[in-house]
């Protein structure tokens, strides 16, 4: 036997007795976890809450998409003097990536999860196929959330949009644009901004949302009441949908890699010929903070698919009754004390529940033309409208 | 009986030479290392690869009648044999060949002139330039490429124009000509190559410099005697004996050039310019994990292939590197009436590719809005401010802000214990390439090491994640915890993807301590740990500063890697600075990169004045 032969044998034995090394499943006892944690107990007032989170470990660790979570959990830990709120402000899919990999590792670092379910893969893969998340919606609380399909899949904690944006100061007697069809003119070509659906979960749902439901059909009406004719379908397009997307794919749309540089570009004072683009309506706030001049266009036919900010509590968490408490906390509470909700309610951000207001100049959400969204509809068709985007160019 | 005979000689043979391997502690220290290459190297590629092979469960929607985990070429045939090939592969990997084959022309043009200039030539003002020189390799690509917009960034993509565009702008040029003037400088292919070249020369400079210190000057002047022009002797005496250096700088600089992800992104995309790499981030943010790892498994092969047809040119010749052993003297080369010349178009390269994107950093991190060129707009706030809820939403200055200074403890920490970790492990493969160099089994740890060079940083955080997620178990008996969240799991992927770097530095260190020492001293009866002890150790301590500074500026920019890692505590200053910019305060972030750049500045500064560490040394060999 030659010794680069004994070398080699011994590199692929090491191979093969490594790739034996079993693997750690997820624990499949969410159902053991499911009885000690009572997550399905929706009747606990916050008194009761607060005395058993004291008990369990006094800690809780909440994992957002919002960088606001940091003064959430401040409030909280200002209110419930005792529990340690550890906050941790994370990007959609990294939060996702993360927390999955900690809950299959048995030990979840995140006890509540503020997230959007925009996709529908929350509730079909996460709630439904994986037991990893739980809606816990406390029954006192959600009496006041009375839109039945709202809460029928999540817990919302408020609405979030994709609103196309223009520069007031460029533009001070209004849009320039007031149906969504007109972004696919030439005029705009190469000067709409926004971000690129292949890049993430939500704006990839974003432009699914547009393929499905009945949005075609209000798509292609209101295309006929722009033009005063019938829209005619490209090769390749089965629908209004995918005909507005190749039309916007194809006035070249400058991509991204954050909602804030696009509201940094559209409101920026002082620019002779600004571009238009599309970005997160919670953006609006940052309107005074930054001197920026955006103004939100309520676009004809609808601005697409509506994105529920939503709370779920971890499967695995050792600190439930904090977690219970938090979810709590941050969907308003009851006892008018609104100071979880709070940094919330802003600009560009509407509530659910009939009991808050909308941050103070806000459109009413009634007024706003928002699609229809339905997670499974979403969910099954987010890869074939993922793929036409991508094939696009 | 003559068979049985031979039976059973060989099995004494073979237990002879088992014994003998089992025996020597070097031979041990080599299969340790083998061992755990194998475990966090090849078996995380293995994983990778098969991945690709597993219906995932998301895609059951698209796959009819599929079960999650069963084995499916869905995603290959997908990726190389579908409508989709064309948009999602082929164009991409025409856009990264093209970046990774002019990034690597210009780069190794730039590094090697300037790595003449600086080690051969009587250049004047050396000291200030060779400090200069190495500059761009510790600022993180993306700030160069902010910086890049600062400069260039046209009124089309509206918000803050750059300096030059609203220069032209107050000249009275309408946006439509600077658009046309700017636009293509601005982003785009060009863009990127440039930014990349200015990041990556320095690769090519640290190799090919040292490979001149090597060289001992005699050659070139017995060339002289013989009556040879100057370009005579730099072709046919020079040049044969750096072009190992400078084809190991190609493969180097190809293969990050081909993985970068960061520049592409801000340079690439406003004028829809995408790589193999923009995919394949695309698909790993997006949670199409199966469609990334395969996208990546073919940009190892394209880097593999790279670093194989290298192999081949070189052939024989990589023998050549060390003839010289180290140069008894050096005699500088007159540059004579070229001198001034020279002297001033480096200076003018320094300042416009070295200085400009610092001082635009630090000229932005004191503005109080971008892209507002007045002084009443100058001010220290994002510095040293207290929190003000109209800036930033009331986030305080980065000294009076507790995120920032947890971050710089960690990335200090992180940069130090890695810095440390991976240099002590470097050393010691580098010991066995350069003591097994020729061997199979010293081959195979040089090609082991080079592996987690060629996965791209965003895949390879991916995979340890996935990997130390779990309890690490075999044959049932627990070996490590998970280690989620935890300091040893960003330890250990720093420290292993970094390999190539520190076992490269250890290995070049290592040829240059002479066999003949070691055996003298077995002649005395020494045994092995004393003489690694004792001289080996020893007389590597300035190789071992120099390996140490280099995976230290690595670790320290390092974003991609460490990004899927992090936890609520275990944040670090490059993933605050990307941070801040994803929340639009560019001025915050500039803070935090100027930090960055100071300390690896000041670490270096004084490794160099005391510790005699050079950078160039480490890469040579």
């Amino acid at each position: 036997m030659s010794k680069s032969k004994f070398w080699l044998s011994l590199l692929l034995v090491l191979t093969m007795v490594l790739s034996l090394a079993p693997m750690a499943f997820a624990d499949a006892d969410y159902e053991a976890w499911e009885e000690a944690s009572g997550i399905f107990n929706t009747e606990e007032t916050d008194e009761e809450l607060y005395q058993q989170a004291l008990e369990e470990g006094a800690t809780v660790t909440l994992y957002s998409i919002s960088s606001r979570c940091g003064k959430v959990a401040d409030a909280f830990m200002a209110k419930y003097e005792g529990i340690e709120c550890i906050p941790f402000d994370i990007s959609t899919n990294d939060l996702l990536e993360k927390v999955t990999r900690e809950w299959e590792s048995g030990s979840p670092t995140a006890d509540v999860v503020h997230i959007k379910d925009q996709d529908g893969s929350m509730y079909i893969e996460n709630i439904q196929q994986k037991h990893m998340f739980y809606n816990y919606q406390p029954a006192d609380i959600m009496a006041h959330v009375t839109d039945e399909s709202m809460k029928a899949t999540q817990t919302p904690l408020y609405i979030e949009l994709t609103q196309l944006f223009y520069n007031a100061e460029a533009y001070p007697d209004g849009s320039p644009v007031t149906n969504i069809w007109q972004v696919t003119e030439p005029q705009w070509k190469g000067k709409i901004m926004m971000q690129n659906p292949l890049d993430n979960l939500s704006w990839g749902s974003w432009i699914a949302g547009f393929c499905v439901g009945d949005e075609p059909d209000r798509l292609a009406e209101a295309y006929k009441e722009l033009y005063g004719e019938d829209l005619v379908l490209s090769d390749g397009c089965e629908n209004a949908g995918y005909e507005f997307l190749k039309r916007l794919h194809d006035n070249e749309p400058v991509f991204t890699s954050s909602s804030d540089e696009i509201a940094e570009s559209v409101g920026t004072t002082g620019q002779s010929d600004p571009p238009i683009g599309f970005c997160a309506s919670s953006k609006l706030r940052k309107n005074e903070d930054n001197g920026w001049v955006l103004a939100p266009v309520n676009l004809e036919p609808d601005t697409g698919i509506p994105a529920a900010n939503t709370l779920y509590i971890v499967e695995g968490s050792e600190h439930t009754a904090a977690a219970k408490l938090l979810v709590r906390f941050m969907l308003g509470g009851i006892d008018g004390d609104t100071s979880g909700y709070d940094p919330f309610n802003t600009l560009g951000g509407w509530p659910v529940r009939d009991d808050i207001d909308a941050a103070e100049g806000s459109v009413p959400y009634e007024e706003m033309n928002v699609a229809g969204f339905d997670a499974e509809e979403i969910y099954y068709n987010y890869n074939t409208v993922r793929d036409f985007w991508q094939m696009l160019g | 009986m003559r068979p049985a005979e031979q039976n059973y000689s060989k099995t004494r043979r073979l237990k002879n030479q088992i014994k003998a391997v089992v025996t020597n502690p070097y031979n041990v220290i080599v299969l340790i290392a083998i061992i755990l290459l194998t475990y966090l190297i090849v078996f995380p590629l293995v994983d990778m690869l098969s991945t690709t092979f597993e219906l995932s469960q998301r895609d059951l929607r698209s796959v009819r009648g599929g079960v999650a985990g069963e084995f499916t070429f869905y995603y290959w045939q997908r990726l190389l044999a579908s409508d989709l090939t064309w948009s999602m592969l082929v164009r991409p990997l025409l856009n990264s060949l093209l970046v990774g084959a002019c990034v690597s022309v210009c780069a190794i043009v730039i590094g090697a002139v300037l790595a003449w200039l600086m080690v051969r030539s009587d250049l004047p003002f050396k000291p200030f330039f060779s400090l200069a020189v190495i500059i761009p390799y510790m600022i993180p690509s993306w700030v160069k490429s902010q910086a890049w917009l600062s400069m260039f960034k046209t009124p089309r993509l509206g918000g803050a124009p750059g300096f030059i565009a609203s220069m032209l702008t107050s000249m009275g040029i309408s946006n439509e000509s600077i658009e046309a003037i700017l636009g293509p400088i601005a982003y785009g292919p060009l863009a990127v190559i440039i930014v990349l070249s200015l990041h990556y020369y320095a690769y090519t400079y640290l190799l090919v410099s040292g490979a001149l210190n090597s060289i001992n000057s005699e050659l070139e002047e017995m060339g002289e005697i013989q009556g040879a022009s100057k370009t005579l002797i730099l072709r046919k005496i020079t040049l044969p004996l750096v072009l190992p250096a400078m084809l190991s700088g190609v493969i180097l600089t190809f293969s990050k050039a081909i993985g970068t992800f960061g520049v592409i992104n801000y340079l690439g995309s406003p004028a829809g310019f995408r790589t193999l790499s923009s995919e394949l981030y695309s698909n790993i943010r997006s949670l199409n994990t199966q469609t990334g790892f395969a996208m990546a498994i073919l940009m190892i092969a394209i880097a593999s292939l790279a670093v194989f047809v290298n192999q081949k040119i070189i052939g024989t010749r990589r023998s050549y590197a060390t003839i010289g052993g180290k140069g008894g003297r050096s005699m500088p080369i007159g540059l004579h009436g070229w001198k001034p010349v020279i002297t001033v178009i480096l200076f003018i390269f320094f300042i416009f590719a070295i200085i400009m994107p610092v001082i635009i950093l630090v000229v932005e991190s004191c503005m109080l809005k971008e892209g507002t060129y007045s002084l009443a707009n100058f001010t220290l706030h994002y510095w040293i401010g207290d929190g003000d809820p109209n800036i930033m939403e009331g986030v305080p200055g980065i000294f009076k802000n507790s995120n920032f200074l947890n971050s710089l403890k960690n990335s200090l920490m992180l940069t130090f214990v890695n810095g440390i970790f991976g240099t002590i492990i470097g050393q010691i493969l580098g010991y066995i390439c350069a003591k097994g160099r020729g061997t199979f089994h010293g081959k195979l740890v040089e090609q082991l090491v080079f592996i987690p060079y060629l996965i791209p940083s965003v895949a390879f955080g991916g995979i340890y994640l996935s990997m130390f997620s779990k309890p690490q178990t075999l044959f049932g008996v627990t070996l490590l915890p998970p280690l989620y969240g935890t300091f040893a799991l960003l330890t250990i992927t720093s420290v292993v993807k970094h390999l190539p770097f520190a076992s490269r530095a250890g290995t070049s260190n290592m040829l240059q301590i002479s066999g003949e020492l070691e055996e003298a001293a077995t002649i005395e009866g020494a045994g092995f740990f004393k003489r690694f002890i004792k001289i080996v150790f020893p007389l590597s301590k300035g190789g071992f500063l120099s390996g140490f500074m280099l995976i230290f500026v690595s670790i320290m920019k390092e974003l991609d890697l460490i990004i899927l890692l992090m936890t609520p505590t275990t944040s670090t200053l490059p993933y605050l600075a990307f941070q801040y910019q994803n929340q639009n305060s560019p001025q915050a972030s500039d803070c935090v990169a100027i930090v960055m750049f100071s300390i690896v500045f000041l670490v270096y500064a004084l490794a160099n004045i005391f510790g005699d560490a050079d950078l160039a040394s480490s890469m040579g060999g």
